[in-house]
This record gives structure tokens, C-alpha cells and sequence, in this order.
């Protein structure tokens, strides 16, 4: 059997700064064409994750092992790992003053092509997937992120996912702070992507956008590490019971490692 | 009171009246210039932040017409070495982004006082090299000149002495003035050059806009830089530089400008001052403008060349509603030092100035901005905002900002804030999760953070120049 999109097998990570332990033996398989969401209760380390395997530099791996598309991910530089075809949509975007939308994706797109990019087919490009997630066409001339308002910031995550489209995308709280309907149209961004030569982790606080984005495996992380694995259902179940109910489960089973072992059943 | 008169070499007033006698001046200008000349020798010359003058060779040496001309054609020479040509303005191979700027958009070149041929002027508009203008309309010039924006027994100290050495030493300007309701449609762009070596460049600028008249203008000082092989003979260009001292620095190009500005009621004026020296270029430049009633400026001050240049740039809002815009951006590398001061004096009720400056530094840079915003007492309802953002490309660059204000008036609205720091690590991150590279990354951040000052200015062509600029500065880190 061919190696998956995305292991890791053991991994640890720590706050640079201070050495505060996050993640401890993070293991995880995804493959390709699959969606993936990972839970679990606040400061589980799910976003931390996100940002180890983008490569943030206000974290640091200290133990384990990440292979993407049969490479080293962890030797890579952020930006190495992107024009691997790695995405981050950010829980946070961050405002860039300045820089048009329009110039900032066309340098992105650029990164990952080997030939010059013409003008007018990225033009066309933009403006559809924009109309896809329906987005003004004049938010493409304005400042990344300056003054959008939550929403529009986690669209305009998303129109970057949908232009640059990667291999995997790591989608970090990307419903969070949502309304109803702007998820759906997030929702409907990533399924358009849908296809055997896309693979999605979905980081999420709750289970709502699952039922727009439906994921083949759902996974949920505590204390740093995954200890359930399991299909639609867990998610279900989770909704139903919260994640006392999980802490309660560990709790009781004393034998080491439960199921931690990714989602390939 | 006085301390010591100043040691300038070849600074005496034979001298002065030589090159006025030369130049044909009237009897009323020489004695203008004789009244600065004795003002000097009792200022004592500032030391600290100011330009050491004393090594300056050639002050006050008469500039002829021919070796104006010489210094003209050197300082506005391309890259290639011959005089610009249409075609190499295209190729982008000119030096002067003014000249670039003007094959991209509407603009009237301005040389020595004479727009272009062929250029399209309002007929009533006077436009005219300054000693020409003084000689053919005295009635128009001679209220205005070092007695209007710029009142030569009027300050003392520091800008004392630097007003009364312009007033002294100024042998080639320009000046401009529109009449009453006239607004000029095409831009004019000034060209502001200096030679070389030989002799240091003294110039003044006079604008007067009467009631309601309106006015884009664009002034760029170029040139300084070394010939190589083609030197000029140092002869030609009139010098007579005193041998001994540090010969290093006596060999640096110079330029000493002033700029004299009156706005009347109603009147607007957009002003874009670039300063595009070459790298070995000293700078000083001094201007005022005087905005009477509902007048308007928006000024645009942009530094990206010399080895040392100090701006100051004061606005004097005199009439009530008037207002101002004042922006600097600058862009320094190696061991450039700038120093911009920009002040607003509010003396009419409702006045307005808002100040918004932004810079880039790399290497060794370094740059100290102050602003300064005083209310008078009268000045009701004034407001007077100042924003400087320095962004530091190198750990060995630096920036000090000084921002202060001045309020003896209760009813006013005033705040200033400033800050100094690196690229935003969460920014980098962002851009390079995207595949950017780190350089690419960072490339897009400056533009950014230059663009959104180049947004907010109606000034015409300055995002074009300063995008040209910039390009300019990348490339010389290969």
C-alpha cells in the first residue's frame, strides 16, 4: 500500500519562547481525497497543530515525524510547504494594509507554478471562484484582510484555498464566528474542491459545519493528543454527550494509548 | 549679541555683488541680498543637527548662464551618460523620475524657468526663472520675495541663519504666479538640478497663488552624481574651491533650496517635493507656506536620495478654514540620513493640518522626523494631527521621531503617534503560508505599507515616482 497524503507518527511540539508543551504524540494518517475534522475542547492543541504543520516559528518540534506527499514536511520552510501544496486557512487572518487581494494571490499562484501566469486567465480564475463564494468582485482591490469584517475574512481564507488549490488544507475554526448562511457558502467553497486530489483537515470547536462539510473521519484531540478516531457518528456523539463525556471515557480506561492512531480503518 | 561672524571661504560681499552686478539684477534685489549678507554675519551658524557650510567650496561664486547650462545637462544625464532622450525615458534608463513621470502621465516639464516647447499654460499664468522675474515683473515679485511666507528678519536662531544664507546666496530659481480664479489644468514638474562638484547650488522658489486659483506642481532635485570618464572640467563649471581643508568633503555635491510659498483665499495648491539626489549629494532645504483664508496645500515630500538631506517644511495657517496635508515617505539605504521637520503654526479659527509620514530604512540608515503642531491663541476649532510609521529593514538601521504639539488654545482637537518597528513576524508568516518567499514576503509588505500613505494623497504622479524609486533601491542591493 502506497504511503498516505499526510502522516505523523509521534509528534510533539512546544511554545518557542517558553517551552510549554502543547502537543504530546500527535499521530495521524490522512489520505488522499479524504476529509478529516478534528475536535476537542478548548486549548487541545488542534490549532496548534494547524500552525506545526504550517511551519509557525513560535513553535518548535521537538519530537515525531510529519510526511507529505512522501517528504520530510518538517524540513521544509513555511513557505516551501505551501508550494508543496499545503494550505492554512487561518483562524486569524491577519491584515496586510497596502496590498490588494488581486496582487497578493496572483504572487501565491505564481509561487506554485513553473510557468509564467497569464494575466487574464487568473483574472477569470478569480472572479469566478469570488462569484462562487459570492464575493463583491471589488473586494479583490482591497487590502488583504484591512477592515473585513470575520466573515468576510474566513471567505476570502477560503477564495485563497479555492485559487491556490492544494493538496491538503488545513482549515483552522474556519466556521467559527459564522452566521448560518456565510457557512454554508464557506461549506460550499471546500465541497466545490472536492475530488480525489484534494484532502481536507477541518479543525473545529463544533460539529455545525459538519453537517454542510460531511467528513469520511472524525477525530478528537485532548491534551495534545488524538484519543478517538471514528467515522460521522463521533461527531454525533460528541454533539449529543460533550467532551466531559470523552475526559469520563479516559478516565476510566487506564491502559495506555487508546485508538490514538488516525482515521485509515 | 553676536558671536562669531561665519568663516565661509570666498563669502564676502564683493563677491555677492559681483555675481548680482553679473546677473543684472536690480538695485532693489542687490539690496535685499546685502541686508541677508549683514544678517549673516551676526547669526551665529547652528551646530549640532546643521550642515558644516565652512566646507563648502565655491559659495557664492557667480553662477554664469553657461555654467548654469553645464550643470543642467550633467545633473539631468541618464545612466547611459548622454542627455535624455525620448527613448531612454521609455526604456526607463533616466535617472530622473520626474522625466520618467512625464512620459507616463500630463505634465509640463519645467527647465531653468521655461516649460517645455510646445506645452499648453494658462496665457495669464507668469512663469519665469526667478532673476528674470525681477528684473521683467518687479511689481509682482518684489512684494512677495523673503517678505511674505518667508520674512528675513523674521526668525532668529537656526532658521535665521539658514533664511538669511538662501536669501544671500540664491542665484537661480524660479517664479511662479497665477492670477485670480485661474486653475492650471496640466501639472507642472520642476526640475532641480545640481552638478556634480565645483559649486554648491543655491536656489529659491517663489509661488503665489491669488484668490481661488488652483495649481498641481512637482518639483524634483536631481544630479550629484560622479561622471566618470566625462567630467567636466571643474574650470567650466565656474569653481574656484580654496585648496586645503578635507579635500573629501569639499568635493560633495550641494544643494541649499528655499521655497516661498502664499496661498490666498480659496486658493489650492498640490505640492510634490522629491528629493532624488545621487548618493554622495548634501542636502539642505528649507520652505514656508502661507495659507490665507478656506486656502488649501497638500504637500507631498519625498526623500530617497543624498547622503544627507534635511527637509523643513513649515505651513503657516494664517486664515481661517484653512488646512493642510502633509505627507513625507522616505526611503533610505547604505548610510543615508534624512531629516524632515514639519511644522503647522495655526493662527485662523477652524484651521486644519494633518500630517501622515512613513519610511522605510535598510543597512545603515537613519532618520529623524519631527513634527510640530502649535495652536495660537485665536485659533479656535483648530485640529492638528501627526502620524509617522517607520518600518526597519536591518538591525543597524534607525529612526527617531519627535513628535510634539504646542496648544495655547482651549477649544481644539490635536493628537500625534509614532512608531518605529520591524516587519510584522505574524504578516510574514501569513504571506509565506501562501507560498511567498521571504523576500517576496517582505517586498510585498513594504510596498503595502507605502502604498497605503501613496493612497490617501491626491498629489498627481507621486505613487509612479515613488514606485519608480523603489524599484530603483532593490535594485541596487544586487
Amino acid at each position: 500500500m502506497s504511503e498516505p497524503l499526510l502522516k505523523i507518527t509521534n509528534l510533539h511540539a512546544v511554545i518557542a519562547e517558553d517551552g510549554t508543551e502543547i502537543l504530546r504524540g500527535v499521530d495521524l494518517e490522512i489520505g488522499a481525497g479524504e476529509i478529516h475534522a478534528i475536535m476537542g475542547p478548548n486549548g487541545s492543541g488542534k490549532s496548534t497543530l494547524a500552525k506545526v504543520l504550517t511551519g509557525h516559528p513560535a513553535y518548535e518540534v521537538t519530537a515525531g515525524e510529519v510526511r507529505f506527499k512522501g517528504r520530510d514536511l518538517l524540513e521544509l520552510g513555511a513557505d516551501e510547504r505551501a508550494r508543496a501544496g499545503l494550505f492554512l486557512a487561518f483562524q486569524y487572518p491577519v491584515e496586510i494594509p497596502g496590498v490588494s487581494i488581486a496582487n497578493f494571490l496572483r504572487s501565491a499562484v505564481q509561487s506554485r507554478s513553473e510557468e509564467e501566469v497569464d494575466i487574464f486567465d487568473f483574472q477569470e480564475r478569480l472572479l469566478e471562484r469570488m462569484r462562487l463564494l459570492e464575493m463583491d468582485p471589488a473586494f479583490a482591490s482591497r487590502s488583504v484582510n484591512e477592515g473585513f469584517s470575520g466573515g468576510e475574512k474566513k471567505r476570502n481564507e477560503v477564495l485563497q484555498m479555492a485559487m491556490l488549490e492544494p493538496d491538503l488544507a488545513v482549515l483552522d475554526e474556519t466556521d467559527s464566528g459564522l452566521d448560518i448562511d456565510a457557512l454554508k457558502v464557506v461549506a460550499g467553497g471546500v465541497n466545490s474542491l472536492r475530488g480525489p486530489e484534494f484532502s481536507a483537515l477541518l479543525i473545529t470547536h463544533y460539529q455545525r459545519i459538519l453537517r454542510y462539510l460531511q467528513p469520511d473521519f472524525v477525530h478528537v484531540m485532548v491534551e495534545g493528543r488524538i484519543v478517538r478516531s471514528g467515522g460521522p457518528e463521533l461527531a454525533q456523539e460528541l454533539e449529543e454527550k460533550g467532551y466531559e463525556w470523552i475526559r469520563e471515557r479516559l478516565a476510566g480506561e487506564t491502559a495506555g494509548p487508546t485508538q490514538a492512531g488516525g482515521g485509515r480503518q | 549679541m553676536t558671536e562669531t561672524a561665519i568663516a565661509i571661504p570666498g563669502l564676502d560681499w564683493a563677491r555677492l555683488e559681483q555675481g548680482s552686478t553679473a546677473r543684472q539684477e536690480p538695485h532693489w534685489l542687490r539690496e535685499l541680498r546685502r541686508s541677508a549678507y549683514l544678517l549673516l554675519q551676526e547669526t551665529p551658524q547652528p551646530t549640532g543637527r546643521g550642515i558644516d557650510l565652512r566646507f563648502l567650496p565655491g559659495v557664492g561664486a557667480a553662477g554664469t548662464e553657461e555654467v548654469f547650462r553645464a550643470e543642467m545637462r550633467q545633473a539631468e544625464k541618464p545612466v547611459g551618460g548622454q542627455p535624455a532622450q525620448a527613448g531612454e525615458v521609455a526604456s526607463g534608463a533616466v535617472e530622473s523620475l520626474l522625466v520618467a513621470a512625464a512620459a507616463e502621465m500630463p505634465l509640463v516639464l519645467v527647465r531653468d524657468g521655461k516649460p517645455v516647447e510646445g506645452a499648453e499654460l494658462p496665457p495669464q499664468m507668469v512663469l519665469a526663472e526667478l532673476g528674470e522675474a525681477a528684473r521683467q515683473y518687479p511689481d509682482l515679485v518684489r512684494p512677495y520675495l523673503f517678505s511674505s511666507a518667508l520674512k528675513l528678519s523674521g526668525p532668529e536662531g537656526e532658521d535665521g541663519f539658514y533664511l538669511s544664507l538662501q536669501a544671500a546666496l540664491w542665484d537661480r530659481g524660479l517664479f511662479l504666479h497665477l492670477p485670480a480664479g485661474v486653475q492650471a489644468k496640466v501639472p507642472l514638474g520642476v526640475l532641480q538640478p545640481v552638478a556634480a562638484f565645483g559649486r554648491p547650488a543655491f536656489r529659491h522658489v517663489l509661488v503665489v497663488l491669488e484668490e481661488g486659483a488652483e495649481l498641481d506642481l512637482l518639483e524634483e532635485a536631481v544630479g550629484g552624481a560622479p561622471l566618470g570618464s566625462a567630467t567636466l572640467d571643474n574650470a567650466a563649471l565656474g569653481s574656484t574651491a580654496p585648496g586645503g581643508g578635507d579635500e573629501d568633503r569639499s568635493s560633495r555635491p550641494f544643494l541649499g533650496q528655499s521655497w516661498e510659498i502664499v496661498v490666498k483665499e480659496g486658493a489650492k495648491l498640490r505640492l510634490g517635493l522629491v528629493q532624488n539626489l545621487a548618493g554622495e549629494a548634501y542636502a539642505f532645504r528649507y520652505g514656508r507656506a502661507l495659507l490665507e483664508k478656506d486656502a488649501s496645500l497638500e504637500v507631498f515630500a519625498v526623500e530617497v536620495g543624498g547622503r544627507w538631506s534635511r527637509l523643513q517644511f513649515g505651513t503657516e495657517l494664517a486664515g481661517q478654514g484653512a488646512g493642510v496635508n502633509a505627507y513625507g515617505l522616505f526611503l533610505g539605504t547604505a548610510r543615508q540620513s534624512y531629516r524632515l521637520d514639519l511644522a503647522h503654526v495655526h493662527r485662523g479659527e477652524h484651521t486644519r493640518s494633518d500630517m501622515n509620514v512613513r519610511g522605510v530604512l535598510r543597512d545603515r540608515a537613519y532618520a529623524w522626523v519631527r513634527g510640530l503642531g502649535h495652536i495660537h491663541f485665536g485659533a479656535q476649532g483648530a485640529s492638528s494631527y501627526q502620524r509617522t510609521d517607520t518600518l526597519l529593514l536591518s538591525k543597524t538601521a534607525r529612526a527617531d521621531t519627535v513628535p510634539s504639539l504646542k496648544i495655547d488654545e482651549d477649544d481644539v482637537r490635536a493628537g500625534h503617534g509614532a512608531a518605529v518597528g520591524q516587519v510584522d513576524e505574524d504578516a510574514l508568516f501569513y504571506l509565506m503560508s501562501r507560498g511567498l518567499s521571504n523576500v517576496q514576503a517582505t517586498r510585498l509588505i513594504v510596498e503595502g505599507f507605502l502604498q497605503s500613505l501613496l493612497e490617501k494623497t491626491t498629489v498627481p504622479g507621486m505613487a509612479g515616482m515613488v514606485g519608480l524609486a523603489a524599484l530603483k533601491k532593490i535594485e541596487s542591493r544586487a
